[in-house]
């Protein structure tokens, strides 16, 4: 079992908004480990699509994942992938 | 007879280009069929979602834009917060969920998007009343034939798919957004759609002339028989005009006018030789504390990288008192349009002025950029935002290089228009606004409508006089406005000496065309 908690600046220029949600939600489908983000005094189920809408995170800002369970690291880099992400 | 009415709304409320001539269905929702005393319990719910993507998979079929709505839809029905929500509802009640129960936590979790300050997320209110409606099969009287115009209150994206496979020729919304599902939809089958329309219920059921190209709906026009042929020139032209696409002319430039990020896919497939003009608005409309630097950055720095080494134009925060905004100074007016709108605005609110040129200074290492002042009336404008650049500029540690021009729409400029040269690198023909002014007629007001044209010739000299000192100056000067999007009124453009034009994505392929043609007529074999 791995644990990871990590803070993250959101530099997809679409913050964590519609469309970068419903991508992180689709990615996340095929990960076993639970994957939270944190945000101000919020917590929330990342494979949510409504939850992180509903956090409205805009471009710029920080948040703080937690994943834990045995394919953590991948859980990681998809998450950092779309958070980070300034797609072409 | 009946007596024909004319409804002009905004062009920029045009979702979906085109143009339709049939009978106005009004088509009303109910939300559910459901007897208010029928209970569902979670499994027969699970098992109606469970149905419903398969439904989904199929109706939103594989294209690329329709698919990754269907996507979408299919994540909110499997959404853990929605069930969450569902089983603390039924655990609350002690018994399974009656129709009020379940569109009580639609309602909720509505809110819930609502709350948040983005326009993108709240939009997805309509995704998720699709859902519901669809869950509790709520109907909609659907007696759509070929060719009839629908008028809706809301429309959602399932909506537009039935609308589609009836054959519908253009859709009319009370409320609605560009960046919707529905308007993506919309665009991607290519039904013409407008959004912010005025009630029609009283028209219902009568013939009705849509003009999603210029923003017009006329109730039981009179001359049917150029309607139609108008129709029939419009899709044939539009078969052509994909090729126009990838023209490039030398020393002209056919650009995009674009409000949202989520355009400039649109505008580059389009084939936009750059941005003309970005409007910045949308990143301050509509939420409680405005934009940071870094998330202006972003979006700045995504549409400079996108287009670099092309030009792209952004203008500052164009706002007036017709606009509430929490957090901006903005009096109340009389006359917003003639009071502290665009520079005049930001002057008074000199915070949210350094936030937005900080972020575009960054952002310029980037890629080509031009930043244009709105509403500016007197050189002194220009002035006070060259010194808050220089002082921005010190605190920056790597900036890249911009230019600074201003819009051309208050008619005083024109005509000291020396004055403000010798400041700027570039002007920008602002055509709506500068048409209203120079007529005082308002676009919007249907009471002046034969008042305001945009291409009388007094609007036409005073684009004239602009060319020409701007090109006594050395310095460019392209058009922003509708009139740049009228392929009529190119070639006479062009002969001015205008050599940059910025218009919808839409229509750029058709502006191509435009300019193409004038050229070859003019002999102008240089530019091709």
């Amino acid at each position: 079992m791995v644990k990871i908690v990590k803070r993250i600046i959101v530099t997809n220029p679409e913050g964590l908004h519609a469309r970068p949600a419903g991508k992180l939600v689709k990615l996340l489908s095929g990960v076993k480990s639970s994957v939270i983000i944190k945000y101000g005094d919020k917590e929330i189920n990342a494979k949510s699509i409504l939850s992180i809408m509903a956090l409205g995170i805009n471009p710029g800002e920080e948040i703080e994942i937690m994943i834990e369970g045995e394919d953590a690291e991948s859980a990681l880099k998809i998450v950092e992938g779309v958070v980070c992400e300034n797609e072409n | 007879m009946r007596t024909k009415i004319e409804i002009h709304v905004n062009a920029s409320n045009i979702v979906s280009e085109g143009y339709a001539y049939g009978r106005l269905i009004c088509v009303k929702r109910t939300a559910s069929h459901l007897d208010g005393d029928y209970l569902i319990s979670l499994e027969e719910l699970k098992r109606i979602a469970r149905e419903l993507e398969m439904r989904i998979e199929r109706e939103y079929g594989s294209s690329g834009l329709s698919r990754e709505i269907g996507e979408v839809h299919i994540m909110i029905l499997n959404d853990p917060l929605l069930w969450g929500e569902l089983e603390k509802k039924a655990r609350e009640k002690g018994r399974k969920l009656s129709v009020e129960d379940i569109m009580e936590v639609r309602d909720n979790i509505i809110n819930l998007l609502m709350e948040s300050d983005n326009p993108l997320i709240k939009e997805r209110q309509y995704d998720i009343k699709d859902l519901f409606n669809a869950l509790l099969s709520g109907t909609m009287h659907l007696t759509i034939n070929k060719g009839d115009v629908v008028y809706i209150d809301e429309l959602y994206p399932s909506d537009i798919l039935a609308f589609h496979n009836a054959g519908v020729g253009a859709i009319l919304s009370h409320r609605g957004s560009p960046t919707s599902h529905a308007s993506i939809l919309a665009q991607a089958l290519e039904i013409p759609y407008i959004y912010n329309v005025p009630p029609l219920d009283e028209y219902c059921g009568r013939m009705v002339f849509v003009d999603a190209v210029h923003g017009k709906i006329v109730i039981d026009p009179k001359n049917i028989g150029a309607i139609e042929a108008l129709i029939k020139e419009y899709d044939s032209e539009k078969k052509s005009l994909k090729k126009y696409s990838s023209m490039k002319f030398e020393g002209i430039e056919v650009m995009a006018n674009v409000g949202f990020l989520q355009e400039i896919d649109v505008a580059k497939k389009k084939g936009a030789d750059g941005i003309g003009l970005f409007r910045t608005e949308f990143l301050f409309l509509n939420r409680i504390h405005p934009p940071s630097e870094d998330e202006q950055f972003l979006v700045y720095k995504k549409i400079l990288e996108t287009f670099s080494p092309s030009k792209v134009i952004i203008r500052l925060l164009d706002i007036g008192g017709d606009k509430k905004v929490p957090y901006l100074r903005l009096p109340e007016e009389d006359n917003p349009f003639l009071g502290l709108r665009g520079i005049r605005a930001l002057i008074k609110n000199e915070e949210i002025l350094k936030t937005q040129l900080k972020a575009l200074i960054r952002a310029s290492l980037y890629g080509n950029l031009g930043i244009l002042i709105p509403m500016v009336s007197k050189p002194e404008e220009v002035i006070y935002v060259k010194k808050v650049l220089r002082k921005i500029s010190k605190m920056i540690e790597s900036c890249g290089s911009f230019k600074l021009g201003i819009m051309i729409e208050v008619p005083s400029v024109i005509f000291s228009i020396e004055k403000f040269i010798d400041h700027i690198d570039f002007a920008s023909i602002g055509t709506n606004d500068l048409t209203q002014y120079i007529l005082a007629a308002d676009r919007m007001n249907p009471n002046v409508s034969r008042y305001y044209n945009d291409e009388d010739d007094a609007v036409l000299e005073a684009i004239k006089i602009v060319v020409e000192k701007m090109r006594e100056a050395g310095k460019p000067v392209g058009i922003c406005g509708e009139l740049a999007g009228k392929s009529r009124i190119i070639k006479t453009l062009l002969n001015f000496g205008i050599n940059s034009f910025s218009v919808a994505p839409a229509k750029i392929p058709r502006i191509k065309k435009a300019v193409y043609e004038a050229l070859k007529e003019m002999g102008n074999t240089k530019g091709l």
